[in-house]
């Protein structure tokens, strides 16, 4: 976000404000930055509906709105997000045709009650149903957490159920890892843009490793502003809400090769989400995102 | 018993048996774990056959080696009557920091940063409960949040620093010797054999039951009780720190979120080891136990087929069960 405040050299002032997940303290603040006279406020909603009221006092104002990341219903805001029903979907189907639609599967999703999850594996679902040859023999609950799906993979490896492919809603290198410390010859793994594993799927896959990167640009918030700037310009988009479809990287093709190779950065944080832009939104660099600094600073 | 007595009722008999059962359950203690242990082995066997093997228990001792670390951590400090809740929080950071200083200053220094910062942050938290007698509770619940703030604002400096867990800390995480020996053993038992024979037989291990059981008391007797429960935290930060650099081996990656996922397992495996909350009673052995049955308990539940709230109802309820069956054995 400060990234791209700064190269649109259309920010004067931004105002940072970081209350995560309590819509009550979101509220107050949201007041606080209308008193402020702001032009535009872009947030990341911690609830669906309890910002409504007070987004609707903004945008009264003439305060452009944007929520990023997840959903508002306010009909005044405008939202740009990940599609999260697409990534569950376009992985899925990714592997699916790799087992050439037989098989039997493990899906390892997020955390119980996330919507991010729950539209994930939605999307999962949809896929699944398209065929009918694949079977779910285990489905984890990862919360995220790599030492939890660590564990849990190793269980299953060792539980003599017959794996054919693994999706994974994000917790993928991990996975790798168990496959390598069991000595077990890889199977199909659907994970996200991490930077780990897509160096894995560039590295291993001399070794047999067969993979597909699904992206789920994480500074959606860059994308805001670069949104919210548009509208202050009066180009508003067609669409209040603005969905950010996935890529799959697959290591099998060429093309995917070369964007995994493209995007994998050895410096960065093993699960840095490494496809940092948004087309058509952002304009920083890397060097700017990375360097964290906003108009003026 | 007195040769006079007219001989026992077979009623009198099963009512003596029956307590003779609770005395000797009350003092082997973990010797009924250990049976609850080898059941949930054995009905992991039955659900899939041939799953348990030398394999799965030296993975399985691989995964509950942190666990079981942050529980010793845990177990000291809960005999004081105290918590420690920023174990978690504790352990990430030392991971984090660890795997982002290793290419910078080399593997050695790196995890000794790590270290540092762990005790440093028990240092704080036994000020704050031992000499600003600050409730235990509310003092490591808000290190817990400072530290995860701090680790915040550290990621964004550290996010091009090329993190990397050391490859001997991956080694002795997750590695194995001879074939199925787990490598973390190498931590946790020298540490599982301190911290039992510190608390049986050192001087400081007979200070914290006596500051447990009775602080006034201790404190008339003559014990320095704030030195006892600084030296307490700066352990149990210690312990948290390096179950951190462990886990970080065990995942081979270290992420701001590495720990969180132990803290309240951290505090179960002690309860269902059947140390008191209320402090004096208890001990390590216990614990140990209650962390392999915490993992068996979660191996377990990732293999049954069953929807995920479930599961959850289920892993809540068999820890209630086994702390509220103990307690009861305990008490009477």
């Amino acid at each position: 976000m400060k990234a791209q405040a700064r190269v649109s050299g259309e920010v004067s002032k931004l105002v940072i404000v970081n209350k995560t997940e309590d819509a009550s303290q979101q509220v107050a603040d949201i007041r606080n930055l209308i008193s402020a006279g702001v032009n535009a406020i872009v947030l990341n909603p911690a609830d669906p509906n309890a910002l409504n009221g007070v987004i609707k006092q903004a945008t009264d104002k003439g305060i452009v709105v944007v929520a990023v990341d997840q959903n508002v219903t306010a009909p005044t805001a405008y939202v740009l997000s990940n599609d999260q029903y697409q990534y569950g979907y376009l992985g899925a189907k990714w592997l699916f045709q790799k087992l050439n639609g037989t098989g039997n599967v493990v899906e390892m999703r997020g955390a119980a009650g996330a919507a991010a999850d729950t539209d994930r594996h939605n999307g999962f679902e949809a896929a699944l149903k398209e065929f009918p040859g694949i079977k779910v023999v285990a489905s984890t609950f990862t919360g995220w957490q790599e030492a939890t799906a660590a564990q849990q993979i190793q269980n299953l490896l060792s539980s003599g159920l017959k794996i054919d492919g693994v999706w994974t809603s994000g917790i993928d290198s991990t996975v790798v890892d168990a496959y390598k410390t069991a000595k077990k010859p890889f199977v199909p793994i659907v994970g996200a843009d991490n930077n780990a594993f897509v160096g894995d799927l560039i590295s291993l896959k001399a070794d047999g490793l067969v993979g597909a990167a699904v992206t789920n640009p994480p500074p959606v918030g860059g994308a805001g502003i670069a949104l919210a700037l548009q509208i202050l310009k009066g180009q508003k988009p067609a669409d209040r809400v603005i969905k950010i479809q996935p890529e799959v990287w697959d290591n099998t093709t060429a093309d995917g090769m070369a964007k995994l190779q493209a995007a994998y950065d050895p410096k960065l944080d093993p699960f840095y989400g490494v496809n940092f832009q948004v087309p058509p939104y952002t304009t920083y660099t890397k060097a700017d995102l990375l360097a964290c600094k906003g108009p003026g600073e | 018993m007195s040769a006079t007595k007219p001989a026992p009722s077979p009623s009198a008999t099963m009512v003596r048996c029956a307590q003779d059962w609770r005395r000797r359950a009350r003092e082997q203690t973990i010797i009924s774990l250990l049976i609850l242990l080898v059941a949930l082995v054995a009905l992991l066997d039955v659900i899939r056959p041939g799953m348990v093997s030398l394999n799965w228990i030296s993975s399985t001792l691989l995964y509950a080696a942190p666990l079981g670390i942050l529980a010793a951590g845990q177990t000291l400090v809960m005999l004081t009557g105290g918590i420690d809740l920023s174990v978690a929080a504790v352990a990430t950071a030392a991971g984090y920091v660890m795997a982002s200083q290793a290419t910078a200053q080399g593997d050695a220094r790196a995890v000794f940063f790590g270290l540092g910062i762990a005790a440093a942050v028990g240092l704080v938290n036994g000020i704050g409960v031992g000499v600003l007698r600050v409730q235990p509770l509310i003092m490591t619940l808000g290190m817990s949040l400072v530290v995860a703030g701090f680790l915040t604002v550290y990621q964004v400096l550290a996010v091009a620093s090329a993190a990397a867990v050391p490859g001997f800390v991956t080694a002795v995480g997750s590695g194995t010797s001879l074939g199925f020996i787990p490598n973390s053993l190498v931590l946790w038992v020298p540490i599982a054999a301190l911290v039992i024979w510190g608390l049986r037989r050192s001087g400081y291990g007979r200070l914290l039951y006596a500051v447990g059981d009775n602080p006034t008391a201790a404190r008339l007797a003559g014990v320095r009780v704030w030195e006892v429960l600084v030296v307490d935290y700066v352990l149990s930060g210690l312990l948290a720190g390096i179950a951190g650099i462990d886990l970080a081996g065990l995942t081979s990656t270290a992420t701001i979120d590495l720990g969180n996922s132990f803290l309240l397992p951290s505090i179960a495996a002690v309860v269902i080891g059947g140390t008191s909350i209320f402090g004096g009673r208890g001990g390590y052995g216990g614990s140990i136990v209650g962390a392999l049955i915490l993992t068996v308990l979660v191996s377990l539940l990732t293999i049954i087929d069953a929807p995920e709230p479930f599961r959850q109802v289920l892993y809540g309820a068999i820890i209630l069960g086994v702390a509220a069956a103990y307690t009861r054995v305990v008490n009477e």
